[in-house]
């Protein structure tokens, strides 16, 4: 997750910006941040952390942790941290506006766009990225997968979910009923999971390699 | 206005409950398109994909769909709902985390929520592989993208500009 680190002496972490350059930064990354995830982090890092040092490193890695308990984008997510731990709910609604707008704008474009839409260059690009869809994907499934704790319950959860969502109940529910056995399985044990790496993970696995 | 109030209350729903970064609202906004007839089975790969060609983040894809649905108004409320909830519950972390983190039961139902996310993702890998990919080649072309990032941290941008020119390439309607 850690980026490369600051080249030469940073200014002093912790300096704020005002709104005006907020946008600018946001709308920096909204517009180069292509393909979300762990390489728009890097991103994000370099520019809040490494270039303008308006937080530490430090503070990053714990708003990223933090992230993972909220639902949503985790770009979007960790930016709305930085923004209102900067400028309060103000910072929130202004860099929200500031990153998505780009995106936005080109959508309904596209979407507008029929004509264009269907030209043939366009539809095989599309077909192209379908298909990547479908293998990264499969990598999220991998690598959220990986950083869960190796214990039956986890996996009779996973394969649950599998099957209630190919049969066709709504995802909603499937996210509830997840929720709700870990809930009532740590009520009646009283046990954490073992942690991630540690424990039972089977031979020859790396599970405490870093993330990306 | 109804439709505008199916997508604001769907898109909310889509944002509150996809857990698991970007990737975990595609199954969600699936179903909520589909049943709501707002899109196509082939329309809905076509928006995930446009969600993915376009900077910033895959739930943009709400935007395409809500266009689809209501124009640009539909877009627009599509748009934030999809983000609000997240955006309200990360101000809210921000000042309960700490208390948060110390509970022990906390990381226990996270984990066993992302752990329904992966099953959820496995299968609408499946169901939305199944729709795209048609034969031996495009199988091949998503498991080495698959390949690339999981083995070589291949970044996004690069796969999804690559599998764009292979597309354009391989894959153009003649």
């Amino acid at each position: 997750m850690r980026g490369t680190a600051a080249p030469g002496p940073a200014p002093a972490p912790g300096r704020k910006p005002d709104l005006r350059e907020l946008v600018t930064v946001y709308g920096k990354i909204g517009i180069l941040g292509f393909g979300g995830g762990y390489a728009v982090l890097a991103f994000i890092r370099a520019e809040v952390v490494t270039s303008r040092a308006w937080m530490t490193d430090e503070q990053f890695d714990h708003i990223v942790e933090m992230t993972a308990f909220a639902p949503g984008a985790t770009t979007i997510n960790v930016m709305a941290a930085i923004a209102y731990r900067l400028l309060g709910p103000a910072g929130v609604a202004v860099g929200a506006l500031a990153v998505l707008w780009p995106s936005f704008l080109v959508i309904l474009a596209l979407a507008a766009a029929t004509a264009v839409m269907r030209q043939p260059w366009l539809v095989g690009a599309l077909r192209g990225v379908e298909v990547a869809v479908v293998g990264l994907l499969a990598t999220v499934v991998a690598t959220l997968g990986k950083d869960l704790p190796r214990h039956m319950l986890l996996y009779a959860i996973a394969a649950g979910a599998f099957v209630l969502t190919l049969a066709g109940l709504d995802p909603v529910w499937t996210v509830l009923l997840a929720a709700a056995a870990g809930a009532l399985d740590f009520l009646v044990r009283r046990r954490p999971f073992p942690t991630p790496g540690a424990g039972r993970s089977s031979p020859g696995e790396t599970t405490s390699a870093p993330k990306p | 206005m109804a439709v505008l109030a199916a997508l604001f209350f769907g898109f909310a729903l889509v944002g509150l409950f996809g857990f698991g970064g970007g990737f975990g609202m595609i199954p969600l906004m699936k179903t909520l398109a589909l049943s709501h007839h707002w899109l196509s089975i082939a329309a809905f790969d076509e928006a995930i994909a446009m969600g993915q060609v376009t900077p910033g983040p895959v739930a943009i894809s709400a935007t395409f769909i809500g266009e689809r649905a209501a124009g640009v108004p539909g877009a627009l409320v599509a748009t934030v709902a999809v983000f609000l909830p997240s955006l309200v519950i990360v101000v809210l972390l921000t000042h309960w985390y700490a208390h948060l983190r110390r509970r022990p039961g906390t990381q226990h139902v996270l984990h066993a929520t992302l752990a329904g996310i992966v099953g959820l993702i496995g299968a609408v890998t499946v169901s939305i592989g199944r729709g795209v990919i048609r034969d031996a080649g495009e199988l091949a072309l998503a498991a080495l993208i698959a390949l690339l990032v999981w083995r070589w941290r291949l970044p996004y941008w690069g796969v999804i500009l690559g599998a764009g020119v292979v597309g354009v390439v391989l894959l153009r309607p003649s």
